[in-house]
């Protein structure tokens, strides 16, 4: 299994390395221009590395400012004294606490049941025998068309009509599966060799056990970008959380700061405060996980 | 068939009766039909595509056949599933787990019988242990060589001491040393456990030293069902004759015509008569390499006359190239210490009681040696 | 388990997926019809009781309820409101008698079902259901003789499943609906009779509440000229009312607007129909649909039954898939058409009136001004997609060359597309803001600005624009890396021999190779911005002046603001079918075209 991810990693990550130094050395016309446009191209691509940077720094730099502070023309790039009580601040002015409780709540199930429904869904898909197998997985793929906006109202209906508003369960349970998912693990499930799974077959496991002991197990790099995908997504889910859940006990980080964003509309050094609280989790999340977003998107060629 | 000493073991015979398999509208498998004592070493044998893994696979239980019926030990098992038909398979490119250890390969399915743990234990020592694995348990399969991974696929079939073994060119991503010591192996345990065995190669030379008897598929359908011995000197079709044997049968192609009660071949200059076939029309003759006599271009009783293209001295033995008579190229086996060299012209004799004579439907052998 | 015994397995499976459905649909209409038939019984109760205080004489009941009603003294502390208890055979409805004063209870009014006349319990649900019940099992019957022939079980058998299925459902629910209409207009003339019974109507009419105490009906009282002096209903729905012609027999039904209204003299009764509000047309279409689809795919398995291990297979394939595509169509399928199903209604959480409007949600959106604005909006926002694009695809071209440094320079392009869009929303808020802006200060610093991002109606949606790009520029250029390192290195060189430029090689050999990668970020990027939301949400709420008003938000604010759930699914699915339409068109002209190429 290591071998497999180390290879798909390798093309992601690695891409660039094997390149320069395969490229042959001597090839060298007009040295000059060259190294210029190298450097031109390494400035421009630092340019917009900045600018990419620029929104984030420049929250996390107002989040520290006093409320005077900001309102100054020309703005402070920098606060003259770090105003570390903003967080504090901004933080205990609503439930944050219980917000990233929920939100964490929320993403973890919906990463539980995207995991299950889309491992047996995609092995199922990819290596079992059955009829109408194909057609089902048209059917499948075709429900990604789907807009959300149209199944909302009538998934808050029904919601609703279970009396499961504004609980975890009206929040989880319309996000456990996810088509996407689906395809992600039967590309990859494709990729096990049919020999395996027979000769766990032969060698007495039932289908489950072939699925949990054999293939599961080998898919486990698919699991984790999945597992990614799913977190990621749930967590940044606005309208969903924001259509069902209704007090404040129940809201998520989202919709959470969204609110905030209402009610302190001018006070913008709190407003940054809650906004960098929230970018926070998912930034360390995705600066140690990197690759497995980048095998996702490759694996599947698209998002 | 089968030895008076292993009547006494249980009824661990495979049999195919009429098998068929079509993948939608493509056939695999036609009508196949094939009879495996206990403790048969039988060797699958045929070109690539013909149809050899399916039937393997059908064996097993993988894969359903679309019609026919398929007895181990007796009983129908068409709808008995793979783990209940009491076999064990090696594949191809082996297979193993590549995430558990040599260990765990082992005892799989073992595991899945739910056999005590000792008693996992005590097997997959003694497999290990026949299989000179004992070093390497705690190795995962990335971890160990091809011929160590062939090791470990045989012992996770051993292990299980199945009544029918299936192997499925289990030997082919060996390099050539390795796969004749493999081959030993495999001859030894079969010798050592008398359990029925079914192996499949499209390596003639495995089939030849490994089966007892040897079942030649081409495109789905059952050729010659025979002996080794048998299916190279007496094969059943022109297809068995040039697939079995290297170098390959020489061969030539003409007419054949009934005359005086006796079935006569012509090819150009080459007339040869047979036993009455029955059959007149588009034939050929066959001729394996050591069935050819090089003589001088000039000598009376050549048959057949060509150029020499080039010579393979493989010590023992002299293989001559050549260029001719047909269209197609023969080769011929002679005493190492023959005399003749590229380009030279020369003449050939056939052995006449070995020549081969083939026609009609699919091509079938119609006679062997000639008549006067 | 033997050829017959799985053949019985899947024939029990089938019928019970045939006559689950029935049964279970005839007893949805059973228990609404009982029911309606005892909110009747409490009603006249109720309404008897009423009047009796009103006139302080029971005999008034006598013409009106004829030899079913009783008073006794006997006060019964736990009857206040009326009740309808089941006695001996059959629903009997009490209600308090109160002195004039409602103040004491003198006694308690004791009502009974009309002996004959009145929607009873006819004998159609036993009846039905029997036939129902054996319709079903004859259809086993030919299906199980030719379990394995494609045409039965294709197209007969799903056909005679759907109308063993449907037909009872479809009688039951005919015969129930008729039977509530009936209960309907006793209902209304319930009311009618009790306010004409009355000796004063005037001082009734003119005490506040007096109507609606008396008959339980929302009611509005016209003046001479025919003006509405007083209403107990809504302004829509009294506007809509008092517009009715009158009615002849006493009860009209006005579909549109699904009231049924009555007058007596000035006061105009309402009421909503029982028909509308409690006919469970849904619940028996989803489970006729339900029971078919079963049924089908039963008896498609059915040949399965002689191939033990086919069968097998089939069962746990189905194990495994079972969760997921009841989620699917829990959750998605059926939502998409309920949604369907709720745009030909005028449906609101508040008003209980449902009432089935065909197209006519869907002609006043098409011909509403707004909506064609959040679309028009929706489109131009669209365009920052092939800008992000191009950007994206020359950031991918510049960053590619050099290794060292790019995981750690893809990761900060990746960076936004995955963090909280709100955060970033509101950081980017403030960057726009007019005053105080990091952007209008960038801009003064070149002697330009300042610009009125987010709060003049010109550059609003541009300003959105300007940061979705800035969202979704790293997340496309990843994605085209990946593209680019799969072209092939020997085409470039190729090219190189040839002769060809950057340009060339960027036209011959790039975007060629990248044609699908181009086109999948395309079709994908296309449909997720149809979809924006939470930027607009966030930053200008559709403002100002509905500048930044695009499709979603304008559908939730259609369905969470104003509660008009079935304008609401009209709108999602005109969006959704725009989507279908764009992302067609681009595969038939961008698809193909590169298919040639
Ligand atoms: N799952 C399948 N679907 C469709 N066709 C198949 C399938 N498996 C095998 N075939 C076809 O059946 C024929 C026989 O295949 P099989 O694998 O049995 O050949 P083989 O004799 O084992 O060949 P090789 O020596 O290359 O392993 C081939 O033509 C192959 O293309
Ligand atoms: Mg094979």
């Amino acid at each position: 299994m290591g071998g497999r991810v180390d290879r798909r990693s390798g093309g992601a990550a690695g891409r660039g390395l094997p390149h320069t130094t395969a490229e042959p050395p001597k090839r060298r016309p007009a040295g000059r221009t060259r190294r210029a446009r190298t450097v031109a191209a390494w400035a421009l691509t630092a340019l917009l590395a900045a600018t990419m940077l620029l929104p984030f720094l420049w929250m996390v730099s107002t989040s520290l400012m006093s409320e005077l502070e900001i309102y100054r023309f020309p703005p402070r790039l920098l606060p003259a004294a770090a105003q570390w009580d903003n967080y504090p601040g901004a933080l205990t002015a609503r439930p944050f606490g219980r917000y990233f409780v929920n939100s964490f709540i929320f993403a973890v199930g919906v990463v539980l049941g995207q995991l299950t429904t889309a491992a047996t869904t995609g092995y199922a898909f990819a290596k079992l025998e059955f009829r109408g197998r194909d057609r089902l997985f048209m059917l499948f793929l075709s429900t990604m068309m789907v807009p959300a906006v149209v199944v909302l109202i009538p998934r808050f209906l029904l919601i609703d009509h279970l009396g499961w508003v504004d609980s975890y369960a009206g929040l989880i349970s319309t996000e456990l599966v996810s088509v996407w998912g689906i395809f992600l693990m039967r590309q990859y499930f494709r990729t096990v060799p049919r020999e395996l799974e027979d000769a766990g077959v032969i060698d007495g496991a039932g289908p489950w056990t072939v699925f949990w002991r054999i293939s599961l197990p080998l898919a486990k790099p698919a699991l984790a970008t999945l597992g990614l995908f799913a977190f990621i997504e749930a967590w940044k889910n606005l309208l969903w959380p924001l259509i069902v859940t209704r007090s404040m006990e129940m809201r998520t980080v989202e919709v959470g700061i969204a609110s905030f964003h209402g009610l302190f509309i001018t006070n913008w050094p709190f407003q940054m405060a809650a906004a960098v609280t929230a970018v926070v989790p998912i930034v360390l999340l995705f600066l140690f996980t990197q690759r497995y977003f980048v095998q996702g998107i490759q694996m599947t060629g698209f998002r | 068939m089968s030895q008076a000493g292993q009547q006494r073991s249980p009824d661990t015979s495979v049999s195919l009766v009429a098998v068929e398999k079509y993948f939608g509208d493509v056939p695999a498998i036609r009508s196949l039909s094939i009879e495996v004592d206990s403790g048969e070493f039988v060797v699958l044998v045929g070109p690539s595509g013909c149809g050899k893994t399916t039937a393997l696979r059908m064996i097993a239980g993988l894969e359903e056949p679309t019609s026919g019926e398929i007895h181990i030990g007796g009983h129908r098992v068409d709808d008995v599933e793979p783990a209940d038909r009491n076999i064990a398979m090696v594949f191809q490119n082996y297979a193993l787990y590549p995430h558990m250890s040599a260990r765990q390969n082992l005892g799989f399915g073992l595991k899945m019988r739910k056999l005590p743990r000792e008693e996992i234990d005590a097997r997959v020592r003694r497999a290990a242990e026949v299989l000179g694995l004992a070093q390497l348990l705690d190795r995962r399969p990335a971890q160990l060589s091809g011929g160590q991974r062939q090791r470990v696929a045989l012992g996770r079939a051993l292990v299980r001491e199945p009544s029918v073994f299936l192997f499925d060119e289990p030997l082919s991503n060996l390099d050539a040393r390795l796969r004749v010591e493999m081959r030993a192996e495999i001859a030894d345990l079969h010798r050592r456990l008398g359990t029925t065995m079914i192996f499949v190669t499209h390596d003639q030379v495995e089939a030849m030293t490994l089966g007892q008897r040897i079942a030649v598929l081409n495109e789905g359908a059952l050729q010659q069902y025979a002996a080794p011995l048998r299916v190279y000197q007496e094969p059943a079709n022109l297809f068995v004759a040039t697939f079995i044997g290297t170098p390959t049968i020489n061969t030539i192609e003409g007419q054949l015509a009934t005359d005086a009660g006796r079935s006569v071949f012509r090819a150009s200059d080459l007339t040869l008569a047979f036993p009455d076939a029955g059959y007149t029309g588009a034939a050929a003759i066959g001729v394996r390499p050591e069935g050819l006599e090089l003589v001088n271009v000039g000598a009376s009783d050549a048959d057949l006359r060509s150029t020499v293209n080039r010579l393979e001295p493989l010590g023992n033995e002299l293989l001559v190239y050549l260029d001719g008579p047909g269209e197609r190229p023969w080769v011929a086996r002679v005493n190492a210490d023959s005399r003749c060299t590229p380009g030279e012209l020369i003449g050939i004799r056939l052995d006449r009681r070995r020549i081969h004579l083939f026609g009609g439907e699919q091509q079938k052998r119609l006679a062997t040696g000639t008549v006067a | 388990m033997s050829v017959r015994g799985r053949r019985r397995v899947l024939a029990a499976f089938t019928y019970a997926a045939l006559v689950a459905p029935i049964l279970a649909g005839l007893h949805i209409v059973g228990t609404t019809v009982r029911r309606v038939e005892r909110h009747l019984l409490r009603t006249e109760a109720a309404v008897a009781a009423e009047l009796v205080r009103e006139t302080g004489d029971p005999q008034v009941l006598q013409s009106l309820f004829p030899d079913r009603w009783r008073i006794s003294e006997e006060i019964d502390p736990t009857v206040d409101q009326a009740v309808v208890t089941w006695d001996h055979g059959g629903p009997q409805a009490r209600a308090a008698i109160y002195d004039a004063d409602s103040w004491s209870v003198v006694g308690t009014l004791h009502m009974e079902r009309p002996a004959a006349g009145r929607p009873g319990s006819g004998l159609y649900l036993p009846i039905g259901t029997a036939l129902a019940v054996l319709a079903a099992a004859a259809l086993l019957i030919p299906v199980a003789r030719a379990w394995t022939r494609a045409p039965v079980r294709r197209w007969l058998f799903p056909l005679g499943a759907l109308l063993v299925i449907t037909i009872p459902l479809a009688s039951a629910g005919w015969s129930a609906n008729a039977r509530l209409a009936e209960t309907t207009d006793a209902r209304m003339q319930v009311a009618v009779q009790a306010l004409e019974a009355l000796p004063d109507r005037q001082t009734v009419v003119a005490r506040p509440g007096g109507v609606y105490q008396l008959t339980g009906l929302p009611f509005m009282v016209r003046d001479a000229d025919g003006n509405v002096v007083f209403s107990s209903l809504s302004s829509a729905a009294t506007e809509d009312l008092a517009a009715l012609p009158a009615p002849a027999s006493g009860t009209s039904y006005a579909d549109r607007v699904a009231y049924a209204v009555a007058d007596v003299g000035q006061v105009r009764l309402a009421l909503l129909p029982y028909a509308h509000t409690n006919a469970p047309t849904v619940p028996l279409v989803v489970l006729a649909l339900i029971g078919v689809a079963l049924a089908a795919l039963f008896a498609a398995l059915a040949d399965l039954a002689d191939r033990p291990r086919v069968f097998r297979r089939n069962v746990v394939a189905w194990s495994f898939l079972a969760p997921s595509f009841l989620h699917l169509v829990i959750f998605t399928i059926g939502p998409l058409l309920f949604a369907a199903w709720l745009s030909l209604h005028r449906w609101s959480l508040i008003d209980v009136a449902r009432p089935f409007l065909g197209l006519a949600n869907y002609v006043s959106i098409l011909t509403d001004i707004s909506w064609w604005n959040a679309i028009r909006n929706t489109a131009v926002f669209t365009l920052h997609v092939p800008a992000s694009m191009a950007l994206a695809l020359a950031l991918a071209l510049i960053v590619q060359r050099r290794a060292r440094g790019i995981v750690f320079l893809r990761a900060l392009f990746f960076l936004p597309s995955i963090t909280s869009l709100v955060a970033i929303a509101i950081a980017w808020q403030w960057m726009f803001h007019d005053e105080y802006g990091l952007l209008n200060w960038s801009l003064s610093l070149v002697g330009l600005g300042p610009v009125h991002w987010l709060t003049s109606t010109e550059t609003a949606l541009l300003a959105i624009m300007l940061m979705s790009v800035w969202l979704v520029v790293g997340y496309q250029m990843v994605l085209f890396q990946a593209g680019l390192a799969a072209i092939p290195r020997d085409l470039y060189d190729a090219a190189r021999m040839d002769g060809a430029g950057p340009w060339r090689r960027f036209v011959h050999v790039t975007l060629p190779g990248l044609r699908h990668t181009l086109f999948f970020v395309l079709v994908t990027s296309v449909i997720g911005s149809f979809q924006i939301f939470g930027a607009v949400y966030v930053m200008t709420e559709g403002g100002p002046l509905h500048s930044t008003d695009v499709a979603v938000f304008h559908i939730y604010e259609e369905a969470w603001e104003f509660f008009r759930f079935g304008n609401a699914a009209a709108m999602s699915w005109i969006l959704f079918a725009i989507i279908f339409v764009v992302t067609w068109l681009q595969f038939r002209t961008l698809e193909r075209r590169t298919e040639e190429a």
